[in-house]
């Protein structure tokens, strides 16, 4: 029944999303980051987060640590803690999450893709990937003669088939139409899940379709930025923006024709809910608009566990997650670099 | 001015120069390295190694050439390379000591020979069955495009900043170059200077 998940969520599910608010009570707070930045030495970063959830993969590092290890054994525990919920979870709590680890999936196969046809050993790259986007016949990508056999041999048996058989029609190969192909697969995949999400109804629904459309609304403004002098087209530009979110279809108009900055600036203040961002950046700046952005998805996934429930916890967790790995790892490149004086400029405070 | 006093005079500007560029270009680095981790910030794990092609090969060579004076012992280097100024527009730059000298006044140069990749196929022919390592990629000798074909403004950065600092480093060895010189031929007068005398 719509709306009636606490008569029923708790039966299967309710076990998961108490053990996924425990992990999120396991962030890092604003004191946690204030003994990190008045580290001297990466060595004082590990000392510091002995103390928290990462205690148990730094503890036995050696030194001299690099801020890679650091990224690495902090990412080792979100996989950790996101695969023991994942094999627990019941079916659809368990599609939900394997939704939640395609976009990563995406990243792997274009790495692999990528790293072939740069003549890269397979085994290197597949250390590369990122664990949560692997699947069992990742390695054979490499093996593909061609991008027919790519999606035959390889993509027919994953996930991520539907989204490559619809939208892909020709073979790709330049590092341009690489990035297309990472493009069209992502847009597929948040439509799908989008989709999925609405079937699902209730809390799950209502919660999923503002992160999911913020999601859509910065990779379209991200994929604007990045594209300005590239030879990507606005054709091509508009087709990787997504079906849904807040700037569909009229902002993705203007954001297609968008030439510089501040024409991308004008067309995101027409909506409310971004023009909140961009009067927080001053004229021409464009540098922290990513710091920006991550500060609104962290703040919308905060407040996902307001509700109970639902579904969104775990996307949010992941992405809660992400954005402490990406601080750890900005305080780390600041301490290694000696560039204390802009270690703020990286931190998104979670709480 | 005796030319004692001239070349005196010009060894201190060799210094102050030498002391400048020097300082230009662990500012260059500094800000590079930063702009790159802003780039892994936004990027994640893609910016790395693996990334590099396995058939990578240097686009900025490093020459000598003979300095003006014909009895000069110490050479002077030639930087060639094509660097990225803007983001997609491609400026190809000769940086000799002079061109430094003048602050930003670069020439057009010929095309220097970089990355040795082959440009890429567009759509493929259903029936054509190309090898996938066979058919190189890369239709761009931009080594930013090893990354990402979008990549963002802290990565493009990075790179503008590390070409400069290869500027500040040539301009810097050039100018010990010519402070040695420079010494050398004090060197040479004051031992003439006491030939004569005895």
């Amino acid at each position: 029944m719509w709306g009636w998940e606490q008569l029923y969520f708790n039966i299967k599910d309710g076990f998961l999303e108490a053990i996924v608010r425990g992990h999120r009570g396991g962030l890092l707070t604003v004191p946690d980051y204030n003994n990190l930045t008045q580290c001297e030495a990466l060595d004082d970063i590990k000392l510091n987060l002995t103390a928290t959830d990462y205690g148990a993969y730094l503890a036995n590092e050696a030194s001299p640590l690099y801020t890679s290890t650091i990224v690495d054994k902090c990412t080792q525990k979100l996989v950790d803690d996101w695969n023991n919920m994942r094999c627990q979870a019941d079916e659809t709590l368990a599609k939900f999450l394997d939704f939640c680890t395609y976009g990563h999936m995406i990243d792997n196969v274009v790495l692999i893709v990528t790293g072939t046809l740069h003549e890269r050993d397979v085994q290197e790259l597949l250390d590369k990937c990122h664990p949560l986007g692997m699947f069992d016949s990742i390695a054979t990508l490499a093996v593909a003669a061609n991008m027919r056999e790519l999606y035959r041999l390889v993509l027919v048996d994953t996930p991520l088939a539907p989204y490559f058989s619809e939208n892909l029609t020709h073979e790709d190969l330049d590092e341009m139409n690489i990035e297309i192909m990472r493009n069209t697969l992502y847009k597929a995949y948040l439509d799908d899940f989008a989709a999925f999400c609405g079937k699902l109804g209730g809390t799950t629904a209502e919660v999923m379709s503002d992160l999911l459309a913020f999601e859509a609304d910065r990779r379209a403004l991200n994929i604007t930025l990045n594209s300005i002098g590239t030879e990507l087209t606005r054709d091509d530009r508009k087709k990787l923006y997504s079906n849904f979110g807040l700037l569909y279809p009229h902002g993705h108009n203007e954001l297609s024709i968008a030439e510089d900055f501040d024409q991308i600036r004008a067309a995101m203040e027409k909506v409310p809910a971004y023009a909140n961002v961009f009067n927080k950046l001053g004229y021409g700046e464009a540098q922290m608009l990513d710091k920006l952005l991550y500060e609104e998805e962290v703040k919308r996934c905060c407040a996902c566990f307001e509700q109970q429930f639902h579904y969104g916890v775990f996307y949010a967790y992941m992405k809660l997650r992400e954005q402490e790995i990406r601080n750890i790892m900005w305080v780390s490149e600041c301490v290694a670099q000696d560039q204390k004086a802009r270690i703020n400029d990286g931190i998104v405070f979670l709480f | 001015m005796a030319p004692t006093e001239q070349e005196f005079f010009s060894a201190l500007q060799c210094i102050e120069d030498y002391l400048k560029t020097q300082d230009m270009l662990g500012g260059a680095l500094k800000d590079g390295l930063l702009n790159l981790a802003r780039g892994k910030y936004t990027l994640g794990s893609s910016l790395g190694q693996q990334r590099y092609p396995g058939d990578m090969r240097a686009s900025a060579l490093l020459q000598p050439c003979p300095a003006g004076a014909e009895d000069a012992i110490y050479e002077e280097f030639s930087l060639q390379t094509v660097t990225v100024q803007h983001a997609g527009q491609m400026h190809h730059t000769n940086s000799t000591a002079e061109q430094h000298q003048q602050h930003g006044q670069h020439e057009q140069q010929p095309e220097q020979e970089t990355a040795g990749r082959t440009a890429a196929g567009a759509a493929v022919a259903a029936a054509g069955s190309e090898s996938l390592s066979g058919r190189h990629a890369c239709s761009s000798n931009d080594p930013l495009a090893w990354f990402s074909a979008l990549p963002p403004q802290p990565v493009r950065q990075a790179q503008s900043d590390f070409a400069a600092a290869l500027q500040h480093a040539v301009a810097a060895a050039n100018a010990l170059q010519r402070l040695r010189q420079l010494a050398a031929d004090l060197g040479l007068q004051e031992e003439d200077a006491a030939s004569d005398a005895s």
